[in-house]
């Protein structure tokens, strides 16, 4: 299984964020993608998309150069407030 | 520096100490004395604030001898100021350094005049925690939470969506234990990674939840949002990750976004009894990637958004409060509310059991992402779903509050751009509502209180004043001539006049004097039976005309002159 990490983009550029467009923008290849988690749009006012990436995309890519990438977040586990 | 230990100093009775006693005001006014009518010892503090308290003599024989006597003659101390009071004595209060506190009991005791040396033991509410039994039923919270008087309203959660953030919802089981919300299978939702079947996922912590947010919404519709079924990545079977979270509320703005019939109900109202345990499952808190803190982690973007939405989002507030926390906080009892849970953009519960002791393992506030959480307090601990031998943890206090605000929702549907039905008004309603728990005012054990539904009701159905003279002048005109006929009205019809207020509505009348409650809704047809009544015709016990014979004046008003 692979083991992703949580990103975030701020993508105002027009055109619908996809993972074509942004493996071209980071030099990845498009299947470094989570393709179930796909781009969920999480902050409007700032068109800010997260999406996951593969460790070994992430590492490959030229994210660290690039201003409107920000990530990985911490994919912290969750747990129901039930008593034990 | 040393500890202070308190203690209470128990003394023979003394006339100046039964004078102080009887009197805290000339006490108040004779600190010196209070003091010096104690044996002195230089290790002692005294609080003069305490004064002196009589501890009154009981005779127990003499009690069981004397019979009839009146049991409060057996803590009368003096008759007057020379009678017997050999047996009463007297404690004051006050504080020693703890490296002192055995020379200072062997001096103390070896004087005549002081009877005993006893610790002052802090003492606080009692505590629900973990182990502690089913406090109280789902019955007793649908009493405490006032749903007879809402659902007379209509408040029952009628065309509103719940979501159950959670492991899954087994409707069948909730059918079969009395509950019978409306489903939306279509709109249920579950991670790709999960197994579980929305509406039938395995009877468990979902469906606590379900359960717990039909007591004050049981008309409501419930959409199954699985999170906590990803059981394929989770190192327990009731687990998921934060991405999972992002997912399922994109999932949930679709929902709210989604295309409606006019007139439909458009209000989400969103249960979350879940969250993090320990910040080494996050990233350190500055790291640019920690949630615990971070207002731009993208879960607590979409929780923001989702909130802008209309959605009302209610979060537990978590399970690691100091006094028993549950063992995944590892001990960690006082970081407060982590992320989400304390959104500015979400309500915050914390729990109290029915009987209103405190569940310990609450966590209490301030909050990391906005310091005034939590916001409230919930019921939790008691018997009701089955699924557990109590619905507990902050997990139950949070659908229970949930239920609540779907049962506004009813009558206070989201409606975008109205100010009065966005998220924050209903998380403001809620708090000035609240009964006031622990210290005065907001606190972070409590929030604004506990959530009180007939608080609620009154709120929002409020009882207006009306002026009957103003808006039914002929009703005052008659009632001046004949109030006899009126008084017989009120006893044929009581239910008709039982919202007159006697005090206002003076009689005998005059023009300007009298003055009746209504209830927004219900009153105009109890004014309209009066206007009848005395418009020659009969009113049925419905408050109904049933014959009249009724001139009418310009302006409107069937008034009769």
């Amino acid at each position: 299984m692979k083991n992703y990490l949580l990103m975030t983009i701020k993508w105002d550029r027009g055109k619908p964020i996809n993972a074509d467009l942004l493996a071209q923008k980071l030099n990845v290849d498009a299947a470094d993608f989570d393709e179930d988690f796909g781009f969920v749009s999480v902050d409007d006012e700032d068109n800010i998309y997260s999406y996951r990436i593969t460790e070994e995309g992430f590492n490959k890519s030229n994210i660290a150069d690039k201003k409107d990438f920000e990530g990985p977040y911490s994919d912290t586990r969750i747990e129901p407030f039930g008593l034990e | 520096m040393s500890n202070k230990i308190k203690v209470i100093v128990q003394l023979k009775e003394t006339k100046a100490l039964h004078n102080f006693s009887a009197s805290p005001e000339a006490a108040a006014k004779n600190i010196n004395k209070v003091v010096a009518a104690v044996p002195a010892n230089p290790l002692f503090t005294m609080d003069t604030s305490f004064g002196v308290v009589n501890i009154p003599a009981i005779d127990e024989d003499e009690n069981v001898a004397k019979g009839n006597k009146n049991a409060a003659a057996a803590f009368e101390v003096f008759s007057d100021d020379e009678g017997d009071a050999a047996d009463s004595t007297y404690i004051v209060r006050g504080e020693v350094d703890e490296e002192n506190i055995i020379q200072f009991q062997e001096e103390m005791l070896a004087k005549e005049e002081v009877v005993g040396v006893f610790a002052d033991v802090a003492i606080e509410p009692q505590l629900v925690c973990p182990g502690t039994g089913p406090v109280g039923t789902h019955l007793d919270v649908e009493r405490l939470l006032c749903v007879p008087k809402m659902k007379s309203k209509g408040m029952d959660g009628s065309g509103v969506t719940i979501a159950i953030v959670d492991t899954g919802v087994n409707m069948a089981y909730l059918n079969a234990h009395g509950k019978t919300p409306n489903f939306n299978a279509g709109w249920s939702w579950k991670p790709s990674s999960s197994a579980v079947v929305p509406g039938s996922a395995p009877v468990g912590h979902g469906t606590m939840c379900a359960f717990d947010v039909c007591i004050a919404a049981p008309k409501c519709t419930l959409l199954d949002i699985a999170l906590l079924s990803t059981n394929a990545t989770g190192p327990t079977i009731m687990s998921g990750f934060l991405s999972d979270a992002v997912k399922a509320y994109e999932h949930l703005i679709n929902y709210i976004g989604r295309r409606r019939r006019p007139g439909e109900n458009g209000s989400l109202v969103v249960n979350n009894s879940w969250g993090m345990f320990h910040p080494s499952w996050d990233f350190p808190v500055g790291n640019p990637g920690n949630f615990s803190h971070n207002p731009n982690h993208p879960f607590n973007l979409i929780t923001k958004k989702l909130a802008l939405k209309g959605a009302d989002i209610i979060f537990a507030a978590g399970n690691c409060g100091p006094e028993c926390p549950d063992g995944r906080c590892q001990n960690v009892t006082n970081a407060g509310i982590y992320g989400a849970n304390s959104s500015r953009y979400v309500t915050c519960v914390t729990g109290v059991a029915t009987n209103l002791d405190r569940v310990g393992y609450s966590n209490s506030g301030p909050g990391n992402l906005s310091r005034k959480k939590p916001d409230i307090t919930g019921y939790t601990h008691f018997a009701g779903s089955g699924v557990y031998s109590a619905d507990g943890g902050t997990s139950a206090a949070c659908p229970v509050v949930a239920g609540v605000v779907g049962a506004i929702r009813s009558k206070r549907p989201f409606i975008a751009g109205s100010a009065i039905t966005s998220p924050a008004s209903i998380r403001n309603l809620l708090r000035s509502t609240a009964n006031d728990l622990g210290a005065s005012g907001y606190d972070y054990l409590y929030g604004y209180g506990v959530i009180n539904g007939c608080k609620i009701v009154k709120k929002l159905f409020p009882l207006v004043f009306i002026h009957i003279c103003e808006r039914y002048p002929h009703i005052c005109d008659l009632i001046k001539r004949d109030k006899i006929r009126f008084l017989a009205f009120c006893k044929q019809y009581p239910h008709l006049c039982r919202r007159i207020n006697p005090d206002k509505f003076k009689l005998p009348l005059g023009a300007d004097a009298a003055t009746a409650t209504e209830d927004e809704a219900d009153d105009a047809d109890i004014l309209e039976a009066l206007d009848a009544f005395f418009s020659e015709g009969t009113a049925t016990a419905e408050g109904e005309e049933t014959a009249t014979s009724t001139t009418e004046k310009t302006g409107g008003c069937n008034c009769h002159d």
